[in-house]
């Protein structure tokens, strides 16, 4: 048995880093416990570069299990860049709200090597591993702030939803794979595809699997956790589970509905449209009467993972259905890209603004731009990026949906567009009202000057640098987004 | 196949057995002669102190099973590969060694932590 | 279950095993229902005791015997020590957990009648075809004559309770998901330590209040803000709550209350 070892060294790496910051934290001894976080950033750092040697090879090991191509790279690099993020913005709200930081990074840095896993497993038992290493962690990360019980709750609603979905999951695979007689995900679709008819147990197990992956991206019948969740998790560990954990989510359902279950797509693909539609026009429709920024952001991100669902509901099986699904793919893997860019740089300012007064509700951002004239640049791209606004990334993420919607325009597709466009719309509503709030509203007396620290700082300039270049030059991600394909293995 | 596990069946009939036949045939043959101090919880001869459903455990308790389930899980893997070590050869003992090196960093934690001090 | 049934008079047609099947089917279904229909807390959990064992036995008839003691000794075994723990760190008489509202319960039964109507459905309902029950390979014309493999030909002669297999298997191609299994279980374990343990043994991070270097001076007036939102009262109950339990945040919370409350805080 040969295993390609540079294909998982970036799993490898990280690996050692977790381990070497668990140990770190033994032995380091109060104030010194902090620099455990620049070490985890130095091991994400090498995992990256590892990561970007492996652009251009087809790597596969473990028999047929794990594969590292383009689209793998592209999305472990997105995920290790969001980790470098989330580093940045937890340095100091860690070490000021005295968690237990070495635990924190260990697990932060494990639930990253789950979602590496992610995009690569061609196995359904990969895949579930990966899953729960990408969850776990989190369910203790949520609940870290043990003392408080707003934490505890959420940690419990998102552990037992989580274990439900799981175990749903699990019970549709195992169906799955009594029905292919493999787990191997190629192997299940020729299994599948040999099928005449539709067989309800296979498609019941299909669905099975796919809720376990609608919990992951909180679609909408499966989103209640979410607000919950975030509002009650350390500030960081939320913005990791709305864009990081979600990411992997789609990262997963792409391998699994793309290859694994591509001859049912003319099944799975309407249901998944119905749901993106459901999930971004109740998320939408509940974001609008926040009052409380972290759960406006919680559920526009409920939103957001609708609009990446539309892809989805383009799939088909057949003749020409090549070019659809990896126009859907590809759109997908953009629009990740672009959500991932504005909404860490979302909650990074929402840190910014809580870590230094506790306050979080819409009414307490009113006149940032007086006091951190920066913070409120931020927000404001990071706002009008996320509701689609020209000249930011947020509008060719919407764009790129389109464009998989005409590869071949059929009715249901228009009816999606009809939908992404009143919703992008019914969605300026309440990112305008935080904008208005933030230039227009005067700031209440006694709120103190904000000054984020360099690395806050640091991570919102490089994101708001990044929205607006990204805004008018969408080629530099296209052009790499555009060459990933997994159909072609499928 | 099955049929090696007749003996186990027929252990299991008979302790089944042994059990409700006992039960049954000492409420059947037993004298009943209730009083309050043959009725109350027996801890060794002292007076009760307080109604025993109520009585809680410690969390403590609960850390130490939690920890042992953890450890015990392990037999999972190991005991397959004890069973096929020979043919896996030093690939498999590479295996376990880093799966068992994993773990030990774990352990490590846990006793660094006073994750196993009772107070 | 039929599936399990059919499976089995498919197989060997051995007798036996056909009727062990339909006693350990019974068995675990109505140790199941009786699980969530029970009212005492410890009833059900001896129930799902009984219902791990019979699933043992269960996997038994399937002639997966490894996977049947490791069913006893970890399910049975191990995880319900830990349920009667947890059962036991409550209160036993704590019966009032146990009730809900009726509409809820209605709810529920017709929620889990819905979803176990749709999936008896899909799996036991006529569309069922062949492939099902053997796997894709049976012909859809004559599945009565197809010899399913079952799992005692891939285990092979030498061994018959499967244990090289599972090792066999688990060492070559799922080499990489044993040792992150090693890396869930390390989780696992921090994760008990830290939610689990019950006072927090001097960790230096805990119980230092300014120990951060660089840390902006004005944390004391962040925390003082956050609770001037607060009405008094909120306030000292607040108070008194960080310094029973000596709550090392700054965030000032109350002590209970329902999500909503989130957006009212601060």
């Amino acid at each position: 048995m040969q295993i390609d070892f540079i294909a998982i060294l970036p799993e490898i790496i990280l690996t050692v880093t977790a381990l070497l910051v668990l140990a770190a934290d033994l032995a380091l001894r109060g104030d010194a416990k902090q620099f455990v976080n620049p070490l985890a950033g130095l091991g994400t750092v090498a995992a990256i570069i590892a990561t970007v040697a492996l652009w251009g090879s087809e790597r596969v090991t473990f028999g047929t299990m794990y594969v590292v191509d383009d689209f793998a790279v592209l999305f472990k690099l997105l995920f290790l860049g969001t980790l470098l993020a989330i580093l940045a913005i937890s340095w100091r709200y860690i070490a000021e709200h005295r968690f237990f930081q070495g635990e924190y990074y260990f697990l932060l840095l494990t639930s990253f090597i789950g979602m590496l896993l992610m995009p690569s497993s061609r196995d359904l038992i990969m895949l579930f591993i990966a899953l729960e290493t990408v969850s776990v962690p989190a369910f203790v990360m949520v609940g870290m702030r043990k003392r408080d019980l707003y934490s505890s709750e959420s940690a419990l609603k998102f552990f037992l939803l989580g274990v439900l979905a799981a175990a749903l999951m699990l019970f549709g695979m195992s169906m799955v794979y009594g029905f292919a007689g493999t787990t191997d995900l190629v192997g299940i679709a020729a299994a599948i595809s040999g099928e005449t008819a539709s067989v309800p147990l296979l498609l019941g197990s299909v669905m099975l699997v796919l809720v376990g992956f609608g919990f992951k991206i909180s679609a909408v019948p499966f989103h209640f956790w979410a607000p919950d969740t975030y509002s009650g998790a350390p500030m960081p560990v939320a913005a990791m589970l709305a864009v990081a954990s979600k990411a992997a989510g789609f990262a997963g359902l792409v391998v699994v509905a793309f290859i694994a279950f591509e001859p049912v797509a003319d099944v799975w693909g309407p249901m998944l449209g119905v749901l993106a539609v459901l999930t971004m026009t109740v998320g939408n429709l509940i974001a609008l009467q926040q009052r409380d920024l972290i759960r406006l952001l919680a559920y526009s991100s409920v939103a957001q993972a609708g609009y990446i669902l539309i892809p989805f509901g383009l799939a088909r099986t057949g003749p020409g259905a090549a070019v659809v699904n990896a126009a859907a793919i590809e759109a997908v893997v953009f629009y990740l890209i672009a959500y991932a860019v504005m909404n860490v740089g979302a909650f990074a300012v929402a840190i910014a603004v809580e870590r230094r007064t506790g306050l979080r509700s819409i009414a307490d951002y009113a006149g940032l731009s007086g006091r951190s004239p920066l913070l409120a640049m931020g927000m404001t791209v990071f706002l009008l990026s996320l509701g689609g606004a020209p000249l930011t990334v947020g509008l060719w993420a919407k764009f790129a949906i389109l464009e998989a919607i005409a590869v071949d325009i059929t009715l249901f597709g228009i009816v999606l567009a009809g939908f992404l466009v009143v919703n992008s719309v019914i969605a300026f509503f309440y990112y305008l009202k935080v904008v208005r709030t933030v230039w227009m509203d005067e700031a209440p007396a006694g709120l103190p000057q904000l000054q984020p620290g360099f690395n806050l700082s640091a991570v919102v300039v490089v994101l708001m640098v990044g929205t607006l270049v990204l805004g008018v030059l969408p080629g530099l991600v296209t052009d790499f987004s555009s060459v990933i394909s997994i159909v072609a293995a499928g | 196949m099955l049929s090696e596990y007749l003996p186990v069946l027929l252990l299991f009939g008979l302790a089944v057995a042994f059990a409700v036949g006992s039960l049954v045939v000492s409420s059947l043959v037993g004298p009943r002669v209730p009083n309050p101090t043959k009725l109350a919880a027996y801890e060794s001869g002292n007076i009760p102190l307080a109604d025993v459903r109520n009585t809680r455990f410690s969390v403590k308790f609960y850390m130490v099973a939690m920890l042992f389930l953890i450890f015990d899980i392990e037999v999972v893997f190991i005991y397959p590969w004890a069973v096929v070590f020979r043919e896996l050869g030093w690939f498999g003992l590479g295996q376990m060694a880093l799966f068992i090196g994993i773990l030990g960093v774990a352990f490590v934690y846990e006793i660094g932590r006073g994750g196993l001090e009772w107070d | 279950m039929m599936l399990l049934a059919q499976a089995a008079e498919a197989g060997a047609g051995n007798t036996a095993e056909v009727l062990l099947f339909w006693v350990f089917a019974v068995l675990a279904l109505g140790s199941a229902l009786a699980l969530i229909t029970m009212r005492n807390i410890v009833h059900a959990a001896l129930m799902l005791v009984l219902n791990f064992l019979s699933i043992a036995g269960l996997y038994l008839t399937l002639e997966s015997a490894f996977l049947s003691i490791i069913q006893v000794l970890v399910y049975a075994g191990a995880i319900m020590v830990l349920f009667l723990f947890v059962i036991m760190l409550l209160g036993v008489d704590n019966d009032d957990l146990l009730t809900s509202e009726p509409t809820a319960r209605v709810l529920a039964v017709a929620g889990g009648a819905l979803l176990a109507g749709a999936l008896l459905f899909a799996f036991v309902g006529p569309a069922t075809s062949p492939a099902s029950v053997c796997g894709p390979d049976a012909p859809a014309a004559a599945p009565d004559q197809f010899d399913c493999r079952g799992l005692a030909e891939a285990y092979g002669e030498d061994d018959p309770s499967g244990v090289a297999f599972v090792g066999r298997t688990m060492f070559t191609r799922y080499t990489y998901a044993f040792e992150l299994s090693a890396l869930l279980l390390t989780v696992a374990t921090i994760g008990a330590v830290i939610l689990a343990r019950r006072q927090d043994l001097a960790p230096e991070d805990e119980d230092e209040v300014d120990g951060v270097p660089g840390a902006p001076a004005d944390g004391d007036d962040a925390a003082a803000l956050a609770r001037a939102g607060l009405p008094a009262t909120e306030r000292a109950e607040g108070g008194e709550h960080h310094a029973e339990v000596g709550d090392p945040e700054p965030e000032d919370h109350e002590p209970s209350g329902s999500p909503d409350d989130h957006e009212r805080r601060g």
